[in-house]
């Protein structure tokens, strides 16, 4: 069966992606993730400036699923510009996004701009929610949703995909103004605000207190996310949340996804995740009559 | 995080302390801990006592704030733990050197344990720059190791480094394995020297560590990620790396020269 999808103009040779903040740092990791089976990587995000991130504890594995603020750490985008050049001639048929976090449309274009010529598209991170400034802080006011994105889209040749936060009021109205700035494709969803207590400790257990919660919980709030993006808007969108089986994925294709991100599950299932994502996929297809990924797309939107 | 109460500490040199509680993980010599301590941070420390009954122990010497707070521990205080991460030594030796440089020696001190546990005598180097750096010298002679102290001015044991000593102890065949943590420039000097000898290497190297479960790349060495597929590495991932003994990632995943 052929598994390739399009998002957008992107071609991909499978429907799985490496999320954002996953051994998105150095080239070898990025290359062993394209040559374990993912179709794309998305790079850890990329500032201006160097971070060092937030002090530990910054990730807790939870009854279900895993609570992370690691304060987006990141070499800076000069640093990483020849990381990503470095990488052009190793990653094959696979496709790296980078994915850059900035507190306005001047810096994100300025970030983009840099960084794009190295990758085969751009992700907006409008979704962090654990750093002051950036992100979901940007990401949650729509006038600026639109106006960073339509700033990139002047930047940058290649795809821009806007990767949303489910802790906004109405993620619709946000997807729409990513559409409206021009946005390629919309990502949804990033993790969403949650806390851990320790009773010992009498304290959140992550130092930065809240952190974005991953994984399995975080699966049917996504889903709501791209069932209703699919329904309202004609811009293709990535599924991210509790992706760890071709059931999960197949699932958002069918609320009208075109791929999906995953994260958590490479902790849960290994490096082996992506061939073992698309092995199901295929097989669960197959079994349900369907000819390949896009014939399957948005399947549950009509009912 | 899982929570575990100090039942013990002990001063093990004047800038060491091992700090003993229970956990119930199973945990093999050469994995590590993510040690929290309230108000403070989280630090990758391996376990320096594997006992019976769930009795685990780390070994600290002060390099930041966390770790002068662990040293502070008390009986009866609390801690968070998460772990055992990583794949240990595999204990799958003939005949086994094992070589331990400043606190280092707290890495390897369980395999020691393990080894003598199999009814074998475990032979030991341990190397400090003086006798104030040099770890378990009692317990190991009372587990019936064949100890050999080194210190770099001479004031205890062997004038010279571990490496030194090691290398001398290699020589003539007798060893089919060194096992060793230390600083990564002794590690480096002893992969040269063991391979000289056709002796194997199964070092536990150090890198950052965040997430400790492979997710964050912090300690990514040649694409490998240090959390899961380390902490410890043999004679040939070390020999083709082209960042061990000479680059790290910073807490920004900016790679720098060791």
């Amino acid at each position: 069966m052929r598994l390739g999808v399009e998002v957008g103009t992107l071609a991909l040779d499978n429907p799985t992606i490496l999320a954002s903040g996953i051994l998105g740092v150095t080239p070898d990791t990025m290359v062993r993730v394209l040559r374990s089976g993912a179709a794309a990587v998305v790079t850890k995000s990329i500032g201006s400036e160097p971070r060092h991130g937030h002090a530990t504890p910054t990730f807790v594995s939870l009854e279900a699923g895993f609570l992370n603020a690691m304060g987006i750490p990141n070499p800076g985008a000069q640093d990483f510009a020849p990381v990503l050049k470095g990488l052009k001639a190793r990653k094959g048929d696979g496709k790296v996004i980078v994915s850059v976090f900035g507190g306005g449309a001047e810096e994100f274009g300025k970030l983009a701009k840099r960084l794009a010529p190295h990758a085969d598209g751009v992700e907006l991170n409008l979704s962090c929610p654990h750093l002051k400034g950036y992100g979901v802080e940007i990401g949650r006011v729509p006038s600026l949703v639109r106006e960073v994105v339509a700033e990139v889209k002047r930047s940058v040749r290649c795809p821009v995909w806007a990767k949303l936060s489910p802790n906004v009021s109405d993620m619709v109205e946000v997807g729409r103004a990513a559409a409206e700035g021009g946005a390629d494709a919309l990502v949804a969803t990033n993790t969403i605000g949650a806390i851990a207590i320790s009773v010992e400790a009498r304290r959140p257990v992550l130092s930065h207190g809240a952190g974005g919660l991953s994984g399995a919980p975080l699966k049917p709030i996504a889903m709501k996310a791209v069932f209703d993006l699919a329904a309202e808007l004609e811009t293709p969108i990535v599924a991210s949340g509790g992706i760890a089986t071709g059931r999960d994925l197949l699932e958002y294709v069918m609320a009208g996804a075109s791929a999906g991100e995953i994260g958590s599950a490479v902790v849960t299932r290994g490096e082996g995740v992506f061939k073992l994502i698309t092995a199901e996929l295929a097989a669960l297809l197959e079994a349900e009559g369907f000819e390949n990924v896009e014939a399957a797309r948005g399947a549950a939107q009509r009912r | 995080m899982r929570i575990a109460t100090v039942t013990r500490t002990l001063l093990e040199t004047p800038a060491d302390a091992t700090v003993e509680f229970r956990d119930e993980a199973p945990m093999a010599p050469g994995q590590f801990y993510m040690v929290w301590v309230f108000g403070a941070e989280e630090v990758p420390m391996s376990s320096s006592r594997i006992g019976t009954g769930g009795l685990r122990g780390v070994t600290a010497r002060k390099f930041g704030d966390t770790t002068a707070r662990i040293r502070e521990l008390k009986p009866g205080d609390r801690i968070g733990v998460r772990g055992p991460f990583g794949r240990g030594f595999s204990m799958a030796w003939k005949k086994p050197l094992f070589v331990g440089g400043g606190v280092g020696m707290s890495s390897i001190i369980t395999a020691v344990d393990a080894w003598a546990a199999k009814g074998r005598k475990p032979v030991v180097v341990v190397g400090g720059r003086t006798k104030d750096d040099l770890l378990y010298e009692k317990r190991l002679k009372r587990g019936g190791a064949q100890v050999h102290l080194t210190t770099d001015d001479g004031s205890r044991g062997f004038k010279g480094t571990a490496v030194a000593r090691a290398a001398e102890l290699m020589d003539g065949g007798r060893f089919s394995h060194v096992v060793a943590c230390g600083p990564e420039r002794m590690l480096v000097a002893l992969l040269e020297a063991a391979s000289r000898r056709k002796v194997k290497a199964e070092f536990a190297v150090e890198r950052l560590m965040k997430c400790a479960m492979g997710v964050c790349d912090i300690c990514a060495l040649d694409g490998v990620r240090v959390c899961r597929e380390g902490p410890v590495f043999g004679t040939a991932f070390l020999e083709g790396s082209r960042e061990f003994g000479r680059f790290e990632l910073n807490t920004c995943g900016h790679l720098e020269p060791i």
